[in-house]
């Protein structure tokens, strides 16, 4: 079943036209990659999905299960189901990482948090993920490291549990462990109901996960779109060919 | 979650407004009615002496010409002396009903029970209610309003009183001394540690009142204390004036901890003067919430007289619509190896003006010295402002200084990435200004962070969203 | 006479000593000045007005607040998109024929057009001498260009520099203030920033030592969108030396997306010296980014101990570093033999 329908997106930063007319669908039970080299437009479509007000919509849909989020606000889209995970996590001084996700658990399910509960699901995924418990307690991202930080964006998806998840470069800048440790929680959290965006520029997490559909961004388009494959041939021959082909 | 109905009940609880109930109601400021304000205390005439020698320096000493304008306050409409129909009460039961009745709304005797060693509450001119625990008075601690103290510990008292702040340091703090009423009085014997805070809880009710409470802390040799100020009023259209004076002494090895949670109604000129004086590895802890009065001018001192000597400053002030808050400290390295951390934040919304005034002061005896300065600005939008006005003095190469200050708005990174998890823009801009004053809350007693708290959640109200 | 000069844009209380400076100070009379060469490799494609100063019996007057009989006067224009490959160098020298210079020197950048000025005031013998400089520039769009203004002026006499600054769309200008000479060494230093994209560094180096007075009083205002400041001030003070520092940065309502930032660094070399500083941020805009630091007092031991397990001595091993905080600054002026003047006056005040 459709989930996400993206349908001739034109996206702006600032003055700067980035996406050119791109064309998506995802749905239940996929796992989805885009690749491209930098400056390609890969983040902006992820921040154009959640509607960040820095990037602006010039032309195109954005459809989640049947229903137009062009112009949604950020927190009704992550109500409706659909998650990010950011390239570089903000850091949020003074609030604790278990008060934000009992929070925001609170506010995308619309129920009350059982307090125990959450915390024995809480302690549950960081035990998964390699995560000291006592980050439960510190400010959100404040003073965490660059593979602590993915860490904690990976743990948010599981509690909040999204119908999509969008990971946004989460593979970037972590080691072979820390990438182990995120492909097991992207896969804890994969399951025949809900599907998967992963955005990136290389290829290690790919090894450790199947994937069903890739594509590749090249100048704010897509130029290619094939399987698991096609981000093997990147691996070895890189993105000249369709920058080229693009020019 | 429940909030807006917190929010409303709170917002009900500062602004009750008591029917004017009073045996006595002075106005004005003469050699006359200095005179009657002493006689109506029954006190004794060397005080009366030091009210008259006030207000002679009162009349000589200018308004300042620096900060905010004051030209609005005219001594002769502010009541001077407002006493209400209320002896002091070991129990609340004995408190008059309506009077009770605000100090129960504030949760006063509530927090009591709970969470304190000792209370004092102050409605108007005068102390209604004051308590201890036992056995914290078999160790010889003292716990008491300032008039009580005038007349049953005159040595001590004389020996400290004025001391600390000068009759001639500034022009309001002349007029405290000439017309001072209410107030608590601690002494904390040598080697005595008072774990439970105490608290003291300052309510002015009557329309165009002053009050000039006057605290004396002494915290003897090895002592520790904390100690707690909470302050309200209901709205009135007229000025009320808040010129109250707080003298501590931290003497050698002892530690205080002065907390307060301001919270004036937006009438008000708080032209309040704190001061400490800490002696050989002693340490002062302030730590303050500044959320209420039109005016306010605040710059806690603390003078570091003695080796090793610490002073830790935690602040908050919040100026929202038509408020003008100009807050800091001061602070005197006067010995060896004293150090200072200062921590300050504000946010101003809606039309509110912030101002952090500081004197950083290092002396050429302070060696080895360590000074950490950091203030914080946020800004809720373009009408509001926010300045920053620090001054550091050193006069010594052997003193390592930093300071540091920024000024910003919320970043709307941090709002997309708390939105992103569902939550809507209110809650994210509340929650990014409720981790901004975490420093300060975390730093009181969980049911005054609560308080706090819900001050933020009332002052963001109307602004966001 | 005593006067109170150089008032900071806002007051604070009396009490701490920086609202002003208190200065008691003879003004000697004031008679013709043309001890001065202007050297520039393309001087013609200049515009270059002397003014008749003393005939029109002007006098001068700046922020500083101190009125005096002017003796000289310049107005240099940079044609519109003229570009100047090398630094035009003004140098001024006062001496026993000439002891007083009260001077404006105005500096008019047309459009697009590019310069660096480099201009200098020595003291040829050991007189007590005074020198008032008012230096307005005009920046206008897409202009880009620095102005260094050194003084090196002997140890027994006075310094006034006051400077007044325009910035319009997208120009650039920097500031390179450099004050090693002179008893008591006053300056005030206003910009406004009036373009959207306008940016103005100010850096400042100064050296005090005996009973120097040294008052500095620097007041960036941000009016334009996307506008960028900085004031950084590095010095060493020794013996009885007083400084005050005074910077502010102020966004005025409108200066959206506008960043400043102030950072000031004095090493106190004696025990007797006094450092105050006061860097003030005025906001009255939201969407900025302001902040400032201070640093004073002594030079970092551990830093000190490194260089000396080289063999270096501490006193040596100080001034390496001071001079190592001032390199980045000096390193900038755009002259090289200005660059090692200014090292060796720097040297041989820290002796």
């Amino acid at each position: 079943m459709e989930l996400l329908k993206i349908e001739d997106l034109y996206v702006n930063a600032g003055e700067k036209e980035i996406l050119k007319g791109i064309n998506l669908n995802i749905n239940k039970g996929e796992i989805h990659v885009i690749m491209g080299p930098n400056g390609s437009g890969k983040t902006t479509t992820a921040n154009a999905i959640l509607n960040n007000p820095n990037y602006k919509k010039v032309r195109g849909n954005i459809v989640f299960e049947g229903e137009n989020i062009n112009e949604l606000k950020t927190d009704k889209i992550a109500k409706k189901g659909i998650f990010m995970s950011f390239q570089s996590p903000e850091e949020i001084p003074g609030i604790s990482v278990t008060n934000f996700l009992k929070y925001a658990k609170n506010q995308t399910t619309g129920k009350p948090v059982k307090v125990f509960q959450f915390k024995d699901e809480l302690k549950k995924y960081m035990d998964e993920l390699n995560m000291n418990s006592k980050y439960m307690e510190r400010s959100l991202n404040v003073g965490f490291s660059g593979g602590e930080k993915k860490k904690n964006e990976i743990l948010q998806m599981l509690i909040l549990n999204p119908k999509l998840a969008i990971l946004d470069e989460t593979d970037s800048g972590l080691d072979v462990d820390a990438i182990k440790t995120v492909s097991k929680g992207i896969e804890m959290f994969k399951n025949s109901e809900n599907a998967i965006l992963i955005i990136t520029h290389n290829t290690k997490i790919l090894h450790s996960l199947k994937v069903d559909y890739v594509h590749i961004l090249v100048n704010g388009k897509i130029v290619k779109t094939g399987t698991q494959e096609l981000a093997e041939e990147i691996e070895e021959s890189g993105y000249e060919k369709y920058k080229k082909a693009n020019e | 979650m429940g909030k807006t109905q917190v929010r409303e009940t709170n917002r009900n609880i500062y602004d009750i407004k008591n029917k004017e109930n009073y045996d006595i109601k002075i106005s004005g400021l003469t050699k006359k009615i200095v005179e009657e304000i002493s006689t109506k205390k029954n006190e004794p005439k060397w005080m009366l002496e030091l009210r008259l020698k006030a207000l002679e320096v009162y009349n000589k000493l200018t308004l300042p010409d620096w900060g905010p304008d004051l030209s609005e306050l005219d001594m002769n409409k502010i009541a001077t002396y407002v006493r209400p129909k209320s002896k002091i009460n070991s129990s609340w039961k004995n408190v008059p009903e309506d009077i009770k009745d605000t100090f129960d709304k504030l949760g006063i005797p509530e927090a009591e029970k709970k969470s304190l060693a000792g209370v004092g509450a102050q409605y108007d001119s005068e102390i209604v209610y004051h308590s201890i625990k036992e056995e914290l008075v078999k160790q010889g601690v003292i716990y008491t309003d300032f008039d009580t103290a005038v007349r049953e510990y005159p040595d001590i008292v004389k020996k400290y009183f004025m001391k600390c702040v000068p009759v001639s340091d500034h022009k309001f703090a002349a007029l405290h001394y000439a017309v001072w009423s209410g107030g608590s009085f601690v002494y904390v014997p040598k080697g005595i540690k008072v774990d439970i805070p105490l608290q003291s809880y300052f309510r002015l009710n009557a329309k165009g009142a002053g009050q000039f409470e006057h605290t004396l802390i002494i915290v003897d040799e090895g002592a520790t204390l904390q100690f707690i100020e909470g302050c309200s009023a209901p709205k009135y259209n007229e000025t009320n004036l808040h010129a109250g004076c707080v003298e501590l002494f931290v003497k050698e090895n002892a530690f205080l901890r002065y907390s307060t949670i301001e919270n004036w109604s937006k009438n008000m000129l708080n032209l309040n003067t704190k001061r400490v004086i800490v002696e050989k590895n002693g340490t002062i802890e302030w730590v303050t919430g500044s959320f209420g009065s039109k005016i306010s001018m605040l710059y806690p001192m603390s003078v570091l007289n003695g080796e090793n000597a610490k002073c830790e400053f935690t602040g908050i002030s919040f100026a929202g619509k038509g408020q003008n808050l100009d807050t800091g400290l001061k602070v005197v390295h006067n010995a060896k190896n004293t150090s200072s951390v200062i921590n300050s934040k504000s946010i101003s919304k809606n039309g509110g003006i912030c101002t952090f005034r500081s004197n950083a002061h290092v002396k050429s005896n302070a060696k080895n010295s360590k000074v950490t300065v950091s203030c914080e600005s946020l800004m809720l939008d373009s009408m509001s402002s926010s300045d920053t006005i620090p001054v550091c003095n050193i006069e010594t190469d052997d003193t390592e200084f930093s300071h540091e200050a920024k000024i910003g708005k919320i970043s709307d990174e941090a709002i997309f990435y708390i939105m992103s998890r569902g939550i809507s823009e209110e809650e994210a801009k509340a929650m990014i200004v409720r981790g901004f004053a975490e420093p300060i809350s975390k730093a009181l007693p969980l049911e005054y962070a609560v308080e706090m708290n819900n001050l933020i959640n009332l002052e963001l109200e109307g602004s966001i969203g | 006479m005593e006067y109170i000069l150089n008032h900071t844009p806002l007051k604070t209380s009396n009490n701490y000593g920086i609202n002003n400076i208190k200065l008691d100070i003879n003004i000697p009379t004031v008679r013709n000045y043309d001890n001065f060469l202007i050297m520039s490799t393309e001087v013609d494609k200049l515009e270059i007005i002397n003014l008749d100063v003393i005939k029109e019996n002007k006098n001068l007057t700046s922020k500083i607040g101190i009125e005096v009989k002017q003796n000289y006067g310049i107005d240099i224009i940079v044609p519109k998109k003229v570009e100047m490959k090398e630094p035009i160098i003004l140098e001024f020298n006062l001496d026993e024929d000439s002891i007083a210079l009260v001077e404006n020197i105005n500096i008019v950048y047309e459009e697009n057009a590019k310069a660096d000025f480099i201009i200098k005031y020595i003291s040829i013998d050991d007189d007590e001498q005074f020198h008032y400089l008012k230096q307005i520039t005009k920046a206008s769009s897409n202009s880009k260009g620095s102005i260094t203004i050194i003084n090196m002026l002997n140890e027994n006499s006075n310094s006034f520099i006051a400077i007044e600054n325009n910035i319009e769309d997208n120009a650039n200008i920097e500031y390179n203030l450099i004050e090693l000479g002179g008893k008591n060494k006053i300056s005030n230093y206003y910009a406004k920033l009036k373009g959207n994209m306008s940016k103005n560094v100010v850096k400042n180096v100064y050296v005090g030592n005996n009973n120097n007075i040294i008052d500095i009083n620097y007041n960036i205002e941000i009016y334009g969108q996307n506008a960028k400041c900085k004031i950084e001030s590095q010095g060493a003070i020794k013996d009885n030396c007083k400084k005050n520092f005074k910077g502010t940065i102020d966004f005025k309502e409108g200066a959206k997306k506008s960043t400043g930032s102030e950072n000031e660094n004095c090493i106190l070399l004696s025990n007797t010296a006094r450092a105050k500083s006061l860097p003030m941020l005025l906001c009255h805009e939201e969407d900025v980014e302001g902040e400032h630091g201070v640093s004073s007092g002594k030079i970092d031991d551990d830093k000190l101990f490194y260089i000396m397990t080289r063999g270096i001595s501490i006193n040596e091993a100080k001034r390496l570093i001071i001079k190592a905080h001032f390199s980045d600054i000096i390193k900038n002026i755009k002259d090289e033999n200005t660059q090692s003047e200014i090292e060796n006056k720097v040297d041989k005040l820290l002796q």
